[in-house]
């Protein structure tokens, strides 16, 4: 079965590649270069759908407040890798459920005890990672732990991608169809309630949909930087923007455009791809926080300024 | 202004909130204790207490987003969660407790007011953006707009709003709702007289269409001037009957609420 799902999905691949590299031919030589080699290929397209699909949940993620969260999960989804490992699954089922799981636990201690969130991260996500950490050091090659740490989009299977693909579709299709749901309940929660809608349903979904979103970041970016791809893209688009849907377009386009310049900078430099894109992401929040024109840096100190020689 | 639509319907049922043996507690530590009373259709309640007695908390009981330990409650005499999924509860919060910071507008904001009915619209579009619903939903929310005399704002960013605009905001999205019960939370703290008249106006309006109004506030003068009924509460009941009889002194007392003297004489005097 796992045979035949590698067929289908280096068909399924082979066909998406054949379009996008359709796009990249029209672009200048010395640009399309690296794209010659099959494995930039897919680098590109992970690249592409990671950074679209990242930059659309972190808005939500930057607005509720939950970077942690990302952060938390992220590393709960260790334990998941080793374990398939252990028993020859994909890891990103493993990945997914072990995630999945740590961040309910978060939820429900959250919701029922006395404990606040992040103390409920805090024990959970640690506890989650040791045992990773301990079952990988029984087992894996460090260069392997080294890839799921770290990520390294250059080496991504057509497997690998289509379930990244598949990921980004599915987070796509959610934002797009519960979208008011998404916004009344990141906005105010008390109004959702009042309304009859079922919070809950929609807490539980948008923590479903980041594991998603994590796990399938996991092989571009790794579980240690993931976290920036679902923070940075929002933070930045919100120091831009006073409205929600253009928030959202400016935070995928800042997930695509890292990842993309990231990866050339990775090709050409020979340095760790899930670093290099996150560098790139974090100048542009960097240029934003400066430049923004109505919450950046200079734009306050001038504002300022103006005010004291008023007075 | 435009021809107001037609008057509230739920007010068959003669109760508009029943709430019997109603306990509830923050962290084990109890917040209500065995709360009952009934508060009529159609009319205008206040709920008057000092600060800490639960008024807050049983808003949000009402409003769904806190369970209560025990206790019954009931909305125009049926299932609460069933009233609230058909939008016939609006709830309008301290501005306090909203982000405003979040980057939406002042538009989006009061059709916000709109979504539970949104839900009920046929098949695809309850899953289409606000702003291609159906036209009855604008209309209704720019009539909302117009009435708090924010229209002219409607497309700026609600973090650029001073205080009154925000309430008024808020109250505009309880309109849109065109909920028969309404539960406001201190609608009138903190306003300008202006703003503090245009609310209570647009209130007093809706009380004549037939809704149900349920205001905290620790506002005695436009408590006496407006409600039909009044509930003291501290934890649990104190009393509940006309405001005539529940703000003399001795009841106020009873209540530990604010005094008649220690109000703001500048904010009342335009309403006294």
């Amino acid at each position: 079965m796992v045979e035949g799902f590698d067929a289908f999905s280096r068909n399924v691949v082979d066909v998406l590649l054949g379009g996008l590299m359709g796009v990249v031919g029209l672009l200048p030589e010395s640009i399309a270069e690296p794209f010659q080699y099959a494995f930039m290929q897919r680098a590109l397209l992970t690249a592409i759908v990671v950074g679209a699909t990242c930059g659309l949940l972190s808005c939500f993620i930057v607005l509720k407040r939950w970077s942690l969260l990302g952060d938390a999960i992220s590393h709960a989804v260790l334990p998941g890798v080793a374990i398939a490992y252990l028993v020859g699954w994909p890891f990103f089922i493993g990945a997914f459920i072990t995630g999945a799981l740590t961040s309910l636990g978060i939820g429900a201690i959250e919701r029922h005890t006395r404990l606040k969130a992040d103390a409920a991260m805090g024990v959970m996500f640690t506890a989650a990672f040791a045992i990773g950490v301990v079952i990988i050091s029984q087992i894996a090659s460090s260069t392997h732990l080294m890839h799921i740490l770290f990520g390294n989009v250059l080496g991504v299977q057509p497997a690998a991608l289509l379930l990244t693909i598949i990921a980004g579709l599915i987070a796509v299709a959610a934002v797009a169809l519960f979208y008011k749901e998404l916004l009344l309940y990141t906005f105010d929660p008390v109004q959702t309630r009042a309304l009859g809608f079922h919070s809950g349903r929609i807490h539980y979904g948008l923590i479903l949909l980041l594991t998603l979103t994590i796990v399938a970041s996991l092989e571009t970016v790794g579980i240690i930087l993931v976290v920036a791809m679902l923070a940075t893209p929002g933070a930045t688009a919100h120091l831009l923007t006073d409205r929600l849907p253009v928030m959202l377009a400016i935070a995928i386009g800042v997930g695509v455009f890292s990842a993309i310049i990231g990866l050339y900078l990775a090709y050409y430099f020979n340095l760790a791809s899930g670093g290099s894109i996150v560098v790139v992401a974090s100048t542009l929040f960097l240029l934003a926080l400066v430049f923004s024109p109505r919450h950046g840096l200079l734009r306050r100190w001038f504002r300022d300024a103006a005010i004291r020689r008023a007075h | 202004m435009a021809a107001n639509p037609a008057p509230y319907q739920s007010a068959q049922a003669d109760s508009a909130v029943s709430v019997s043996g109603l306990t509830a507690a923050y962290d084990g530590a109890p917040v209500l204790d065995n709360v009952s009373f009934e508060l009529g259709a159609g009319q205008w309640h206040t709920v008057i207490g000092p600060n800490g007695s639960g008024k807050t908390t049983l808003l949000t009981i009402l409003a769904g987003s806190l369970t209560p330990v025990r206790g019954d409650v009931k909305l125009f005499g049926g299932d609460p969660e069933a009233c609230r999924r058909r939008s016939e509860v609006a709830y309008m919060p301290q501005h306090e407790n909203l982000e405003w910071d979040f980057p939406i507008s002042v538009w989006d904001t009061v059709m916000t007011g709109r979504y539970g009915h949104m839900r009920r619209d046929a098949l695809w579009r309850r899953f289409l953006p606000a702003r291609l619903s159906a036209d009855r939903h604008r209309e209704i929310c720019a009539r909302a707009l117009a009435e708090v005399r924010m229209d002219h704002l409607a497309r700026r960013p609600i973090g650029q709003l001073s205080g009154g605009q925000k309430k008024r905001v808020l109250l505009a999205r309880m309109l849109t709702q065109e909920a028969p019960l309404v539960l406001l939370d201190e609608p009138l703290v903190g306003l300008d007289k202006d703003s503090r008249r245009l609310i209570l106006d647009v209130l007093r309006r809706q009380r004549e269409r037939g809704q149900t109004i349920v205001m905290v506030t620790h506002d005695l003068v436009n408590t006496m001037k407006y409600a039909d009924q009044v509930l003291l509460l501290n934890r649990s009941v104190i009393d509940i009957g006309p405001p005539a009889e529940m703000l003399r002194d001795d009841m106020l007392t009873r209540t530990a609420a604010p005094n008649w003297l220690t109000q703001t004489p500048a904010a009342d005097e335009e309403d006294a």
